[in-house]
């Protein structure tokens, strides 16, 4: 099956036009997927300062993360969910083949990438350093890319509507 | 009325933002990642207030975290006003009309208001619960009220493109 033709299935679904032709359940959706994204970039954002040394500086690192992990995952998971629920009401017609778009998706990828990379292998020997004002080189530089990777996921999300 | 809402979108810098291919989507950016920022450091100390979240932690009392972390949303709220003024000037007389815009602005000042005076009485009261994980009824209440009008502030927002 071509891309353009699942795209077309899922929109022109009775699902995807329920939503679409809503005049209250896309803003609705859009709300909550807002929110979400409120919370996720919010805890995210939350954490890179810490591993940036720039605030929060004397609570150690693995308790910031315990508190901030399980409301950066729940938002994510809404995020995803509503994110799906808008992309099939227009799957076809504004977002397929939009490159904002699918720009957002990849610096989503990223995004999930660093994030991994960070948890396996700096974040393993956080035991040594979990309670330093100034954390090591490599997470520093993935906090910072975690920032932008997230701002450009911002970014892109509200340039989709223009491209 | 009428005068002043056309004077303002005829004014050089709202023909920027409206002609300015760019410019529109990039002011929304800042705007919304702005409120990320906003909305996160109210959510938290709501959260706080309500007992869900950062409970007693020895360096984390509610009033402390209020001081550290308030700065940050009214530099947010600062940046909001400037491009939300900004985004506002490039079609004044629609937005001026449009129900779901006067809810919004509405309920920020509500919040606003709300943040500065019954947050600035409150917090200086709970020196007792400061340290405390479950916080009176009172405090959540306070809290829960705040953060639904937030919640409200992204829902009207949302709606402005569709009434």
């Amino acid at each position: 099956m071509e891309l353009s033709d699942f795209c077309n299935a899922v929109q022109f679904s009775s699902f995807g036009q329920a939503i679409d032709g809503s005049a209250f359940w896309w803003p609705f959706i859009e709300t909550i997927h807002l929110i979400a994204l409120v919370l996720l970039v919010g805890s995210i954002s939350a954490f890179d300062v810490r591993l940036l040394g720039l605030a929060m500086r004397r609570v150690p690192v693995s308790q910031l993360a315990e508190r901030l992990l399980p409301c950066t995952w729940y938002a994510f998971a809404v995020s995803i969910l509503t994110g799906s629920l808008l992309f099939i009401s227009e799957a076809q017609t504004k977002y397929c083949f939009n490159p904002a778009f699918r720009i957002k998706l990849l610096l989503i990828l990223l995004a999930g990438i660093n994030m991994s990379v960070f948890h396996f292998t700096i974040y393993r020997s956080v035991s040594k350093w979990d309670a330093a004002p100034v954390t090591p080189l490599w997470a520093k530089l993935v906090g910072s890319a975690s920032v932008l990777l997230w701002a450009g996921v911002v970014i892109a999300g509200r340039w989709i509507g223009f491209v | 009325m009428d005068d002043l809402l056309q004077w303002l979108y005829d004014l050089p810098v709202s023909q920027t933002v409206r002609e300015l291919l760019w410019v529109f989507p990039t002011l929304e950016w800042i705007h919304i990642y702005s409120m990320v920022f906003l909305i996160t450091v109210f959510a938290a100390l709501d959260l706080r207030l309500m007992g869900f979240a950062m409970e007693p932690h020895p360096r984390q009392p509610l009033s402390q975290l209020a001081k550290k972390i308030l700065r940050l949303a009214w530099i947010s709220l600062g940046v909001n006003a400037v491009t939300g003024t900004l985004l506002f000037m490039s079609s004044a007389p629609d937005y001026y009309v449009n129900s779901a815009f006067r809810i919004k602005i509405l309920l920020i000042a509500v919040g606003v208001a709300y943040h500065w005076a019954v947050i600035g009485v409150v917090l200086p009261m709970v020196d007792r619960e400061d340290n405390a994980a479950a916080m009176p009824i009172g405090n959540k209440l306070v809290g829960g009220f705040s953060l639904a009008i937030w919640v409200g502030v992204i829902a009207a927002s949302r709606w402005i493109a569709f009434v």
